[in-house]
């Protein structure tokens, strides 16, 4: 049930993006990416940007930009939203990672049946009309590039996540200092 | 502009002011605090403070189509809302009278 609604709000926020201004796409993208790597609900973070979008469009109908709706200092401010939401719980986590590690593992397993000698080989004997054979040997070699991939996917994800709204980007040096 | 602790409680209280006079959403929220008197408060100020107050039970937020362009997110205050209302009010009051 949940992840329906979740899917159905983002596709609504898929088509208000395009809506965006190129600067503002520009910060909503950051926002976003931090928002995705935070201890929050996918539900609820499709509500934020769902909200974020609709403040920002409204914005832009009365000809101000993103940064004088929020001011300069987007990472506090996402800090600030983030705070003000409910935490995923443990169990929400385990089962979020449960998800996403059975996702991955079926896609690299079709890519792995898709590659491997033995589905060329089927395919060969099926078309010669040979005996067919329906075994596949997983080494620990598969095994453990399969642990590298997701552990290797997992990092870029949090490392981007987490760098998005680092202060010395771009968009937020034009802030007046103050000290 | 990101407020302080104290600012947040305080701006908080307002909001709720805000919300319980009349069903209002965010833009409209952060002009009227604008008259107040707070400066530098823009929707974006206000935004995390309504989330808070929407997890906490005190408004309820419902999306509803508007007269031009985007949606818009409406607040209403929720009995929660408006018993703690009352009971900040008179502690303003009485921090006023010391």
């Amino acid at each position: 049930m949940m992840k329906t609604k979740t899917k159905t709000l983002n596709q609504e926020n898929n088509e208000l993006d395009k809506w965006l201004t190129k600067e503002n796409n520009v910060v909503m993208i950051d926002m976003i990416c931090y928002l995705r790597v935070a201890n929050i609900s996918e539900y609820n973070q499709e509500v934020v940007r769902q909200d974020l979008l609709q403040m920002v469009l409204s914005a832009q109908e009365r000809g101000e930009d993103i940064k004088t709706l929020i001011g300069g200092d987007y990472k506090s401010f996402c800090d600030e939203v983030i705070a003000a939401l409910p935490q995923k719980s443990q169990k929400e986590r385990v089962l979020d990672f449960i998800d996403t590690f059975l996702l991955s593992t079926s896609i690299l397993g079709a890519i792995h049946i898709v590659i491997s000698k033995e589905t060329i080989a089927l395919i060969h004997n099926a078309v010669t009309g040979q005996q067919l054979n329906f075994q596949m040997p997983i080494s620990l070699g598969n095994l453990l590039s399969y642990a590298i991939i997701l552990v290797t996917a997992f990092l870029i994800v949090h490392v981007i996540g987490r760098n998005s709204l680092k202060p010395e980007k771009k968009h937020n040096q034009s802030k007046p200092k103050s000290s | 502009m990101i407020p302080s602790q104290m600012l947040k409680g305080i701006l908080e209280g307002c909001i709720l002011k805000v919300i319980s006079s009349k069903e209002t959403y965010g833009y409209e929220i952060s002009q009227q605090l604008q008259k107040y008197g707070f400066s530098d408060i823009s929707e974006g100020t206000v935004y995390p403070l309504l989330l808070r107050l929407e997890k906490n039970n005190l408004i309820t937020a419902e999306y509803r189509e508007s007269a031009l362009g985007p949606k818009r997110k409406y607040f209403s205050i929720t009995p929660t809302g408006k018993k703690n209302w009352r009971h900040s009010e008179r502690i303003g009051k009485s921090s006023i009278m010391l």
